[in-house]
């Protein structure tokens, strides 16, 4: 069969499963790609636990910055735009998720633009306090007494999602740089990047690439989802919020875990950004970028934009320059697919927005009307008083009025599914009390989309969670 | 049909067209003038009216409101006192969607109920020893699925009839009883309730190792899905659990609104002499119109399509008749079926996987309704 795409990868040392994989056909319009599912059951994924721990033993030998080396290499590879891997993969992620191409190959720069050396040591110093701490002990700074080294687990899991292409390596850089193996079940709706992921780095390390498992199994399978969850040490999952807490009451108590789930973000512009000039017109293409990269599916995305009253610039006009900002950006990253459920989605909440103006209430549409475009070009809606909510997405922006920094917080969620802040025209007080109302990430406008590795993801730590310190204190305190 | 009926003749009308028939061109007459009532009671219906351009004639002239009215504003058209308020899920009073009945709207509802339970469960008037697994009217006065289940009891159950969910939960000891009366004595029972409770019914059963055979000719329907839920069930998983667990063939899917007085039976199919049995796609009562919309040009979908769901609902007299839903579903030849559910909470920044979505296609089968959760 042509234009074959193999989801799954397999360490050298694995023996494939007898039962022949299971193709699916998907098809975009005229295009298509054929993907090929491993069959794989309990007994093989036991197998597989079992031969990640024991193939662990040659990271566990190898220095952090070779092992760095390598994936550095690996995200030259991938940058590389006239690699045939790469160029494979875009099309198939694009068929598969119905992301633009441009979009697909823009999520791989920037996934792997923050996977090179600097940034990979850099986030193990960050914290850890020195890299190298990773391949034996190192005294650590301020008390010379005192030496240190940290173990990471034998074994991660990943549970993949699909609202970012090429995000799943992710967590086979953050598995490999404390040593740990990684088993990875991607996600049905994009499983196309990890597994020739895998192949690149079995190009470069075979070695290190039999450190890595990928696969897929049936939501539905939980006989081989139980094996995966009791052959791990530490759970990495993406999902939504109700996918997440299945996997949660069905993984064994006390298996470390870390969930990335239901997050949103916003974007609040003061009144000192809000004078016309370059910076105005800068900041308008950034909130345009941020609203448009991924179109809107990461966790970064923002989903309103408050804006505060009484610049010279009007909350009324930030928004219709910002209409006409996403269209413009929409000629160099186009739309997704819009698939009929993405369409019902918008439409559902067009029309509620009709309706709430037909009412009387102080909204209404900023971007041209929508009578029967089958694409979901952007949306711009001017929601006074809206409570921080996800939108439809795919580039939808609720711009709302706001009388201050502190009306904006009012109109947040105080639960912990607060994220990522794009903010300008504020002071570092302001930002302090973003901080302590939940936000995790604050950045300037256009690089919500763009967390680098050494970002705490979801105000977590990423990596030293995963491993555990063993301190040799050579005098008392 | 004259166009400024007061809701009065308009009640008459419909009740006598849901409960006679007529012929199906009256049914755009009817439509109109309910709407052309609703025009002249209800705010929202104008506004939006107004609003909206014309996409269609007959019945497809009259924009679908958005659900989402329900939770906004009051949509009772005022020409009689509200008697009862059914109130549909939701954490908070903002995403609580409210339908408002008179005591001539409930009379309304009533002759829905019966005539499309003759249609599908009870032809002919047929009784049966109806067991609801769902709590009664009086335990839950808000919930519409209870007031319409006491009604299919009152009219179509024989002595035994009752509800089994109480204040302390599902009674098993009592149902199987009366479950096991059934088999020993040849009487058939009709099992209905919410999908969901059907599930923790069949899963406790299953643990017992329990297994009945009910008496020829019985039957089941679930209503309401799996919102919100933490297992989705096919249909097709939860119609063959009731096979194996009841030794019921026929089950039947319903699906209902807390904004419509009529429910939505799947197509009934000729099933021997006496007897109908639930085919695969949701069907039209005679005075219910449902299209999937093309979401694009909110136009009717082309077999194979799918779309957002509407309902043109004649029992809706003092609400509005007109209502886009938020169920995604798959124009048919011969019908609809529901695919899933388009759903504010579900959009959530990180968690939009495909994955996601696949599997909502095809777990969500055509079972649900609000009114259930």
């Amino acid at each position: 069969m042509t234009n074959l795409i193999d989801t799954a990868w397999f360490p050298r040392w694995f023996d494939p499963p007898k039962a022949p994989p299971h193709v699916l056909t998907v098809t975009r319009g005229q295009d298509f790609v054929n993907l090929s599912f491993p069959v794989l059951g309990p007994t093989e994924l036991e197998r597989a636990c079992t031969g990640l721990r024991e193939a662990r033993r040659y990271l566990a030998e190898r220095p952090v910055r070779a092992i760095a080396e390598t994936l550095d290499s690996a995200a030259a590879i991938w940058l590389d735009a006239e690699r045939p891997e790469r160029r494979a993969a875009i099309h198939a992620i694009s068929v598969v998720t119905g992301f633009s191409p441009a979009m697909v190959a823009h999520a791989i720069d920037l996934e792997q633009r923050s996977s090179r050396l600097p940034d990979l040591l850099g986030v193990l110093d960050r914290e850890l306090g020195d890299h190298r701490v990773i391949d034996h002990f190192v005294k650590v700074r301020g008390r010379s007494s005192l030496r240190t080294t940290v173990v990471g687990p034998a074994l991660i899991g990943g549970v993949f999602s699909a609202n970012i292409p090429a995000l799943p390596h992710l967590t086979v850089l953050r598995a490999f740089l404390v040593k740990a193996a990684c088993l990875g079940r991607v996600s049905r709706g994009e499983p196309v990047f990890l597994a020739a992921y895998a192949r690149t780095l079995a190009a470069l390390d075979p070695d290190l690439a039999d450190c890595l498992f990928v696969t897929w199994w049936p939501p539905e399978d939980l006989a081989t989802e139980a094996v995966f969850l009791a052959g791990i040490d530490h759970l990495v999952a993406y999902g939504g919020d109700a996918a997440l807490s299945a996997i949660a009451r069905r993984a064994p108590q006390g298996l470390p875990a870390t969930w990335h789930g239901h997050r949103l973000g916003f974007a609040f512009v003061g009144k000192p950004a809000l004078e016309p000039g370059p910076a105005f017109d800068a900041l308008v293409r950034g909130l345009a970028y941020d609203f448009s990269v991924f179109d809107q599916h990461a966790c970064l995305a923002p989903q309103a934009l408050y804006v505060e009253e009484g610049g010279t610039v009007t909350p009324d006009a930030l928004a219709r320059a910002l209409s006409t900002a996403l269209i413009v950006l929409a000629h160099e990253l186009p739309q997704r697919h819009a698939a009929p459920a993405d369409l019902a989605k918008r439409r559902s909440a067009y029309e509620t927005v009709r309706l709430r103006q037909a009412l009387g209430e102080p909204i209404r549409g900023v971007s041209p009307d929508w009578r029967e475009s089958p694409h979901l070009e952007p949306w711009v809606a001017m929601t006074p008083g809206q409570n921080l909510k996800p939108t439809p997405n795919d580039r939808t922006a609720w711009v709302v009025p706001v009388g201050s920094l502190g009306d904006a917080i009012a109109l947040l969620p105080s639960s912990g599914v607060l994220q990522c802040a794009a903010v300008a025209g504020i002071t570092d007080v302001d930002r302090l009390t973003l901080a302590r109302s939940g936000v995790t990430r604050l950045c300037a406008p256009g690089l919500m989309g763009l967390p680098s590795m050494w970002w705490a993801h979801d105000g977590q730590p990423c990596l030293s969670r995963l491993v555990r310190f063993c301190d040799e204190e050579m005098e008392p305190p | 049909m004259n166009a400024t009926l007061s809701s009065g003749a308009l009640h008459d009308a419909v009740s006598h067209f849901i409960r006679g028939g007529g012929p199906p061109a009256e049914f755009d007459s009817l439509a109109l003038a309910v709407h052309a009532h609703q025009r002249r009671t209800i705010v929202a219906v104008d506004a939006y009216s107004a609003a909206s351009p014309t996409r269609g004639s007959g019945f497809l002239a009259i924009p679908p409101l958005p659900i989402a009215a329900f939770k906004l504003t009051n949509l009772h058209d005022g020409a009689h006192r509200v008697q009862k308020t059914f109130e549909s899920s939701g954490t908070s009073l903002e995403s609580k969607s409210r339908s408002h009945y008179s005591d001539v709207g409930l009379e309304l509802m009533g002759a829905a109920i019966d005539t499309a339970a003759e249609r599908h469960l009870f032809p002919g008037g047929r009784q049966s020893r109806v067991l609801v697994l769902a709590p009664p009217p009086e335990l839950a006065p808000g919930l519409i699925m209870a007031w319409g289940m006491a009604r299919l009891v009152s009219r179509y159950g024989l002595a035994g009839s009752d509800f089994f969910i109480g204040r302390n939960g599902l009674d098993v000891p009592r149902l199987l009883r009366l479950l096991n009366a059934s088999s020993t004595y040849g009487v058939p029972v009709t099992l209905i309730g919410a999908s969901f409770g059907f599930v923790h019914l069949l899963d406790g059963l299953a643990e017992k190792g329990v297994r009945l055979s009910c008496a020829p000719g019985s039957q089941s329907l679930d209503a309401g899905g799996f919102k919100g839920r933490s297992r989705v069930v096919t249909r097709d998983a939860l119609h063959a659990a009731i096979h194996q667990t009841f030794g019921i063939t026929r089950s039947w899917n319903l699906l209902g609104l807390t904004e419509h007085a009529s429910q939505f039976y799947d197509r009934p199919e000729r099933d021997g002499e006496t007897s109908l049995r639930p085919g695969r796609v949701k069907s039209d009562n005679p005075w219910t119109r449902t299209r999937v919309l093309n979401p694009a040009t909110l136009l009717p979908a082309s077999p194979g399509e799918s779309g957002l769901i509407a309902h043109w609902d004649l029992a809706n007299v003092e609400r509005p008749m007109a209502v886009l839903t938020d169920d995604l579903g798959i124009a048919r030849e011969d019908g609809y079926e529901i695919v899933g559910r388009v759903n504010d909470a579900d959009a959530k920044g990180c968690s939009i996987s495909l994955d996601d979505f696949l599997t909502r296609g095809v777990a969500s089968g055509s079972s649900r309704a609000r009114q259930s959760s």
